[in-house]
C-alpha cells in the first residue's frame, strides 16, 4: 500500500501537528500533549462534551470538536485507545462546573480507559462525569456487544445542540442516550486498509468479493461473498436496520451515507437512490440526508448507511447549526 | 511485620526485575493467542512504576499505590496494563492515609487490587484471565493469616497462583483476541495469569526475605 507519510512511527504525531497548524483558530491541546485536543473557546457553565478513540478514522473522532458539537477529544495511536490520563486531561479542560459527558464507541480498550478516567475525574478533581456509549452497528445481534461506528455522529450532533442550550448534565445525558438508542448503522467493505506500523493489509478480500457488516477496524461481518449490484447491496444493508429500528409508516428519519475512505462519492449517490426507494415504499419520511466521509477506516473501500429515527425532541436539536474544521451545517 | 512506603519501593523494584526477566517468555506466550506485546507492556509498565515510586517522597502508601497505578496506565494503556493499573489504584484508595500496613493486611491489599481488576475488566474466575492466577492467592491470604504465619501463607499463595495459572490450559477463552479462537483457545496458557503468578511469587519472596 502506497501512503503519503514520512515514517510509520510519526504517522499520528505528524497528522496531529498538521491539524493544529491548519486550524489554530478552533483547536488546541492541553498538558503539552497533542493527544489531548480541546476546543479553543469553551462556553462557561455548559456541560462539557468529550469523546476519544484511536486514530485512522478521520473525521472521527476529533473532527467533531467545534461549535455546536463537542468540546474535546483524546486521541490514541492507530486503532488503539488513548490512555485514561489523556482522557482525564481533556476532561479537566472541558469542565466548566456543569460536569462532563463522554460519548464513545463500544470497544474494550476505550471502555476501560474512559471508565478509569471518569473515576479519576471524580476522585481527584470532583468532576461529575456521565457516559453514553455508541453501539449502532446492527451487524452484531447481541445489542450489548454491538460496535460503535458512523452513527455516533448523530449522538454528537444532538448532544452538542442540547449542551449549547445550557441544559443540565442529566438532561444532556438523557437526550444523548435517546439519540444513541435511535441510531442504527450497517456497513459493507470492498477492500482492506493498512495500519502504517504493521505495513500490510489487516485482512484479504478477493477482487470480486465484498463483506457485509464488517467493522471499521476490519472486524468480521455477517457475510462475505461475490460483489453484488448497488441495489442488492443496499437491500441487504437496509433490511437489518429497518427491522431493528422498528420503523412504521409515517416515521421520520435522517440518513448518513458514509464512505469508508476510498469509495467515490458517485457510488454513495448510486446507493442513496436505492435507500430513497426503500424508504418511500415504506412511507418513511426523510428529514435530511448527510453524504460524505464521517467515519473512515483509512483507505478501506466501502460505505456504511446510518438511519436516525427522529421525534419532536431530537429533530430540532439535529437542525441546529454546527461548525468544526471537518463539518459545517447551517440551520436546517 | 509491618510494611511502609520504603518496602513498597523495593517491592516495585522486584516486580520490575521479574517482568524484565520474563519479557521474552511473555512475548512468546502472547504471540500464541494475542498480539504479542504483553512482554513489552509489562516490562514497560512495571519499569515506569518502579521509577515513579523511587523518585517519590510520599509516605502515604495509598497515594503511592494510586500514583503507581496511574503511571502504569500512561506507559501501558493495553488491556492488561489498564487492568493492573486499576488494581493498584483501587488498592491505593483502600490504603489512603496509611503509612504502614501489617502482614495481616496483605490479604486486604490483594483483595482491593483484585476488586479493581474485576471492576475494570468485568471478567470472572474461570474465564482464562489474570484472575485465574490471582484469585487463588487472594483466597489464601484472606483465610487464616496471622502475624506469625504471613510468610508461610504467602508461599502457599504463590504456589496456588502458579497452579491457578497452569489450570488456564483447558479453559475456554472468553476475553480478548484468544476468545476469537473458540475451542482452539483451550490449549493456550493464559499469559495474563502468568503475570499474576509472577506478581504473587515476587511478593512472597520479598516478604519471606524481609
Amino acid at each position: 500500500m502506497k501512503k503519503i507519510i514520512n515514517s510509520p512511527n510519526t504517522f499520528v504525531n505528524d497528522m496531529l501537528s498538521g491539524i493544529y497548524l491548519a486550524h489554530p483558530d478552533m483547536l488546541t491541546y492541553v498538558e503539552n500533549d497533542m493527544h489531548a485536543l480541546v476546543k479553543k473557546n469553551i462556553k462557561k457553565g455548559k456541560v462539557g462534551l468529550a469523546t476519544g478513540g484511536g486514530s485512522g478514522h478521520l473525521p472521527l473522532f476529533l473532527g467533531y470538536v467545534g461549535e455546536g458539537m463537542l468540546d474535546g477529544c483524546s486521541i490514541g495511536d492507530v486503532f488503539q485507545s488513548s490512555s485514561a490520563q489523556q482522557m482525564l486531561a481533556v476532561t479537566k479542560a472541558v469542565d466548566s462546573g456543569a460536569g462532563v459527558l463522554y460519548i464513545y464507541g463500544n470497544y474494550d480498550g476505550d471502555k476501560m480507559n474512559f471508565e478509569m478516567s471518569a473515576e479519576m475525574a471524580d476522585f481527584e478533581n470532583n468532576i461529575k462525569v456521565n457516559s453514553v456509549i455508541g453501539r449502532d452497528d446492527v451487524s452484531t445481534a447481541d445489542v450489548n456487544n454491538r460496535r460503535g461506528v458512523a452513527g455516533i455522529f448523530f449522538v454528537y450532533k444532538v448532544a452538542g445542540a442540547a449542551a449549547d442550550q445550557m441544559l443540565s448534565l442529566e438532561e444532556v445525558t438523557r437526550i444523548a442516550q435517546k439519540a444513541a438508542d435511535n441510531v442504527r448503522t450497517m456497513g459493507v467493505a470492498l477492500s482492506p486498509c493498512t495500519i502504517p506500523r504493521v505495513g500490510k493489509p489487516s485482512f484479504e478480500l478477493g477482487e470480486n468479493e465484498m463483506e457485509i457488516g464488517m467493522g471499521i477496524h476490519g472486524e468480521a461481518g455477517i457475510r462475505r461473498g461475490q460483489l453484488n449490484t448497488a441495489e442488492e447491496i443496499v437491500d441487504e444493508m437496509m433490511n437489518p436496520i429497518l427491522d431493528d429500528l422498528k420503523l412504521e409508516p409515517g416515521d421520520e428519519v435522517a440518513i448518513l451515507m458514509n464512505g469508508l475512505g476510498s469509495t467515490p462519492m458517485e457510488e454513495q449517490y448510486i446507493a442513496f437512490k436505492r435507500v430513497h426507494a426503500i424508504l418511500t415504499n415504506r412511507k418513511i419520511k426523510i428529514y435530511h440526508v448527510y453524504t460524505g466521509e464521517f467515519a473512515t477506516s483509512m483507505e478501506m473501500a466501502g460505505m456504511s448507511i446510518s438511519l436516525f429515527k427522529l421525534d419532536d425532541e431530537l429533530k430540532p436539536l439535529l437542525s441546529k447549526p454546527a461548525t468544526t474544521p471537518f463539518f459545517v451545517q447551517p440551520q436546517l | 511485620m509491618v510494611f511502609n512506603a520504603e518496602d513498597f519501593k523495593r517491592l516495585f523494584q522486584e516486580w520490575s526485575n521479574i517482568m524484565d526477566k520474563n519479557k521474552e517468555y511473555l512475548i512468546k506466550l502472547d504471540q500464541v493467542g494475542g498480539d504479542g506485546d504483553l512482554g513489552l507492556s509489562m516490562s514497560d509498565g512495571f519499569g515506569a512504576m518502579k521509577e515513579q515510586v523511587a523518585n517519590s517522597s510520599i509516605e502515604d502508601i495509598g497515594i503511592l499505590l494510586y500514583n503507581a497505578g496511574k503511571t502504569m496506565n500512561i506507559s501501558a494503556s493495553s488491556s492488561l496494563g489498564t487492568l493492573i493499573s486499576s488494581g493498584f489504584m483501587e488498592a491505593g484508595k483502600t490504603f489512603k492515609g496509611k503509612t504502614e500496613i501489617t502482614g495481616c493486611e496483605i490479604g486486604t491489599f490483594l483483595e482491593a487490587f483484585q476488586n479493581g481488576v474485576i471492576h475494570r475488566g468485568k471478567a470472572k474466575v474461570g474465564e482464562k484471565t489474570f484472575l485465574d492466577g490471582f484469585n487463588p492467592a487472594v483466597q489464601i491470604m484472606l483465610a487464616n493469616v496471622s502475624e506469625d504465619n504471613v510468610g508461610i501463607e504467602l508461599r502457599k499463595a504463590a504456589e496456588a497462583a502458579q497452579a491457578g495459572s497452569a489450570s488456564t490450559v483447558g479453559m475456554l477463552a472468553c476475553w480478548g483476541r484468544a476468545a476469537r479462537r473458540g475451542e482452539d483457545s483451550r490449549q493456550i496458557l493464559d499469559p495474563g495469569s502468568v503475570v499474576a503468578a509472577l506478581f504473587i511469587t515476587t511478593l512472597s519472596s520479598y516478604v519471606n526475605s524481609k
